[in-house]
């Protein structure tokens, strides 16, 4: 059955009171919701390569109506997402219907139909100066001391416009008092922000959160390569605390109150 | 836990290529001794590291200063 069909079943049995997708306008695919009083708009509904946290915009549905019954196309990365924001609260499983269709290639999943098909071009110069959106984070590591990897990030992070893209498309940024907004924080009108202070917070943040859906770099207009960023950090929780964020239905083990530790402080190498 | 979190920053600085500035020890009240030594072994190894390659660079450009000072203080008053 296609999903033009299996979504309009859902909406004539009342599974679902609104289906989130995507349509085309103009060219593009812009996320649409549909429901049971606009059935013919459901000949628009496109599955394609282009992606939108459409999570997002259930969690804020849900914001405003509790009891909503809400449907979802939704990729791996989007289940991963929805698995993250039940653990939180932000959104409950009877209230939510996944529609799985293809996605990037991932670890529980192999197709793939998503814009990280192919890998993101690094131009010359950012290779030269930047970190590169493909490479590997231990070679990374391996191929840059301390001053070169120092100077390659505030490389990155020097071209921020602090226009918050990363953190408006994130499906699991949901906090109603964004840190990165508060004026005592980070000072408003300065350019760029703090750094690297302002993306380490967000990094901070992101970790044990991150379920590494990529959006935050794809929506980056000055081309940091966040997403390499929040993978690094997810690397150390899942090292220390041994989490991955996304793949079950328990809670970051880094939060303010913590669990009992058999770690040893480290030695003070002079 | 403060250990895992404290490893986890440590980490993320030397991904950042701050390695070595971040410390964590246990001292109780009665360990001075403890305490003398942590600290001058600290700040020999951070006299030895230099001065942080951060001083200096987070002052970023700004609108006119006093044009941000005043709207802070709105903030301020707001909040």
């Amino acid at each position: 059955m296609n999903i033009t069909k299996q979504v309009e079943q859902l909406l004539k049995q009342g599974d679902v009171d609104i289906f989130l997708a995507y349509r085309e306008l103009d060219g593009h695919l812009i996320p649409h919701g549909y429901t049971l009083d606009n059935l013919e708009d459901l000949e628009n509904l496109k599955v394609s390569q282009h992606r939108y946290s459409l999570e997002k915009v259930a969690t804020h549905l849900t914001e405003k109506k509790p009891n909503l019954k809400i449907g979802i196309v939704a990729r791996d990365c989007n289940q991963r997402a929805l698995n993250l924001l039940y653990t939180w609260n932000q959104l409950s499983p009877e209230n939510i219907t996944p529609l799985m269709v293809n996605c990037c290639p991932s670890q529980t999943r192999n197709h793939s139909d998503c814009t990280y098909l192919e890998p993101k071009k690094t131009g010359t110069f950012k290779q030269k100066k930047g970190i590169d959106f493909n490479e590997n984070p231990r070679e990374f590591m391996d191929n840059n001391d301390n001053g070169q990897r120092f100077s390659r990030w505030m490389y990155e992070f020097s071209k921020c416009i602090k226009c918050y893209g990363c953190r408006n498309i994130c499906p699991v940024c949901f906090c109603t008092d964004c840190s990165l907004e508060n004026p005592d924080l980070v000072e408003p009108g300065a350019l760029p922000p703090e750094i690297p202070i302002f993306h380490l917070v967000r990094a901070t943040h992101m970790a044990g959160r991150c379920i590494d859906c990529g959006l935050c770099e794809d929506a980056c207009p000055a081309e940091i390569p966040l997403r390499f960023l929040y993978r690094e950090m997810n690397r150390i929780v899942s090292d220390v605390f041994d989490y991955t964020p996304g793949a079950g239905l328990e809670k970051s083990p880094f939060t303010i109150i913590g669990n009992e530790v058999t770690l040893e402080p480290r030695p003070m190498d002079a | 836990m403060t250990i895992k979190r404290i490893t986890f920053v440590q980490e993320m600085l030397k991904f950042m290529g701050l390695e070595g500035r971040l410390h964590l020890e246990w001292i109780s009240s009665a360990e001075a001794q403890k305490f003398a030594r942590v600290v001058t072994d600290f700040t020999e190894k951070i006299t030895h590291l230099g001065p942080s390659p951060i001083a200096g660079q987070t002052r970023s450009i700004s609108m006119e200063p006093h044009e941000n000072k005043r709207r802070k203080h709105e903030y301020h008053k707001a909040g």
